[in-house]
């Protein structure tokens, strides 16, 4: 008995005391079962745009492109039955909706062709083949033996490549381009509407691979590169690229890094998703800073979230964020209030 | 007020049961090995600083049901008094496909007040911690249990019963600066339903 119970109590306390400490758990685990979502069967790739009063809303999904918004659940537009449909656009002005497509199993765009459909999925023609791949703001590229070139959905003129685009990342109505030609990689900014921003070449001394892309007005951008375990922050503008000193705390587990730009009381920020929480990088005179928001009402509910994509919401300041358990959110970055779940 | 009431009854109830069975079956050094496999059920999830949070059974974000398993060794301190260990093994699916699962390691403490050799009913209580993983959240964490636990014994040492009682895995975290795990302090009960297989020597 006294055997026993000598060798019990400091067992027991011993464990009392680790578990009084804060373990391994990044976030609540309790807490993101209460926050668990039931699975819809079908994954968010992307959030598209929305139509009609924000009616609308339409997003392309492992298993094609839905509209949601009337609170009727995810209505189907088109399949990916027969060809996958690897990317879309929903070109808003026009209205017009184009998607990207390969037979199932050809992921690398042998056979890719851009389809043109009405906004309600009515086939109406075939816009372009060749294509390597198409962003949700309306870019795409082409590849051929002969010539590479980057098109632009709306009324802009395409632009020949010399090189080869081997890495795009696309931040609301932008897109970089690295561009491969002999050794030498230029980083090559595109808005949708008005065509090449500006050509910067990648210094020898930048290692590592972009993973994410953010605008802060039409003449300055960032970069996100992935080094080994860190993922840096570089800024790019027309003339050089510069290594800002500061990197994300971790990245989600898709390793894309999705983020998005904010202004407020004359500072500049950029909210970057990470595993847990968000990552608030703060840009006030040219100088980086970074932390953690745990706080804030979106930062908080979608804590534990696998973001697709992030986009402007037509309600200035506000955002769309898109996750791949079917959920899509209209946040407020300003705002600790939870944000509003698009259904 | 009720849940009081009755907790006091039943262990009043277990407390004069022995002067109504025959004389006690164990004595002290008799040993018991538990194989115990079954179901749980979700019962609550608590947030102990934002109630607001709180599911009960009819709406907590998890399957309906999940599976235990465990295995046990006691001794017998007295004639009613057994004190021993058991390790432990739960799962359950939440809404998404994640699966939630912990890994208790506990001591056990059972009062046996029934034993006439061919039927016992047994009151455990463990505590300990859990090893808790979901997604990609690791914890290890405060853990305890009440069980009860009647059997029949169909041979001198092989018996079999059905064990059912709350066992609750608690989350705390202290003030934290980077995140605000404070808030995410809770605790999860469920609500265990297992088969149990006993050998006593």
């Amino acid at each position: 008995m006294k055997r026993t119970s000598l060798l019990l109590i400091p067992i027991l306390l011993i464990a009392l005391l680790l578990c009084s400490c804060n373990a391994d758990a990044q976030d609540g685990i309790f807490s993101a079962i209460a926050d668990s979502a039931p699975d819809a069967g079908i994954k968010v790739q992307a959030y598209l745009g929305s139509l009609n009063a924000e009616k609308s809303h339409y997003v392309l999904t492992d298993s094609g492109v839905y509209v949601i918004g009337n609170s009727t659940g995810f209505t189907p537009i088109l399949s990916s039955s027969d060809a996958q449909i690897r990317n879309a656009c929903l070109l808003i002005d026009s209205p017009l909706l184009y998607t990207l497509v390969s037979k199932q199993g050809s992921e690398n765009g042998e056979d890719s062709k851009l389809l043109r459909y009405a906004v309600r999925g009515t086939y109406e023609a075939e816009a372009d083949s060749n294509v390597k791949w198409l962003t949700t703001n309306g870019i795409y590229y082409t590849e051929t033996e002969s010539e590479n070139t980057i098109h632009f959905l709306h009324n802009v003129a395409a632009v020949s490549l010399s090189g080869k685009a081997t890495t795009k990342v696309e931040s609301e109505d932008y897109v970089l381009v690295e561009e491969l030609k002999d050794s030498t990689k230029t980083f090559r900014i595109y808005s949708s509407k008005t065509g090449e921003i500006l050509a910067v070449t990648r210094p020898d001394s930048l290692s590592g691979q972009v993973v994410g892309f953010q605008v802060i007005d039409d003449s300055n951008f960032l970069i996100v590169v992935k080094n080994s375990s860190t993922y840096d922050i570089y800024s790019i503008s027309s003339t050089e690229v510069k290594d800002t000193g500061v990197n994300l705390s971790s990245t989600p587990e898709n390793g894309t890094i999705h983020s998005f730009h904010y202004t407020s009381e004359g500072k500049n920020y950029v909210a970057f998703k990470a595993a847990q929480y968000f990552d608030l990088l703060t840009i006030e005179d040219s100088k980086y800073s970074i932390s953690t928001i745990s706080t804030a009402g979106y930062a908080t509910k979608l804590r534990t979230a696998s973001v697709s994509n992030i986009v402007p919401s037509t309600t200035t300041g506000k955002f769309i964020v898109a996750t791949w358990n079917n959920s899509i959110w209209e946040i407020d970055p300003t705002s600790t209030d939870d944000p509003v779940e698009i259904r | 007020m009720k849940k009081c009431t009755t907790i006091v009854i039943v262990l009043l109830v277990l407390a004069v049961l022995p002067a109504f069975c025959a004389a006690g079956y164990y004595e002290t050094g008799d040993q018991v090995f538990s194989f115990r496999a079954g179901v749980d059920f979700p019962a609550f999830l608590s947030f102990l600083n934002d109630p607001s949070r709180n599911q009960s059974f009819s709406d907590i974000h998890m399957q309906r049901v999940g599976g235990i398993a465990s295995i046990s060794y006691q001794g017998y301190l007295t004639q009613n008094l057994a004190l021993g260990g058991e390790l432990g093994y739960q799962f359950i699916n939440s809404l998404t496909p994640s699966l939630y699962t912990a890994v208790p390691i506990t001591a056990k403490l059972t009062y046996v007040p029934v034993q006439t050799g061919l039927f016992d009913l047994a009151l455990s209580a463990n505590l300990g911690m859990a090893f808790i993983k979901y997604d990609d959240g690791k914890y290890l964490a405060p853990y305890a249990s009440i069980t009860l636990q009647p059997s029949f014994y169909i041979t001198e040492s092989w018996g079999i019963g059905i064990e059912s009682g709350i066992m609750a895995t608690a989350e705390l975290y202290t003030k934290n600066a980077t995140y605000d795990k404070y808030s995410n302090n809770a605790v999860l009960g469920m609500i265990p339903l297992a088969l149990v297989v006993s050998y006593r020597h």
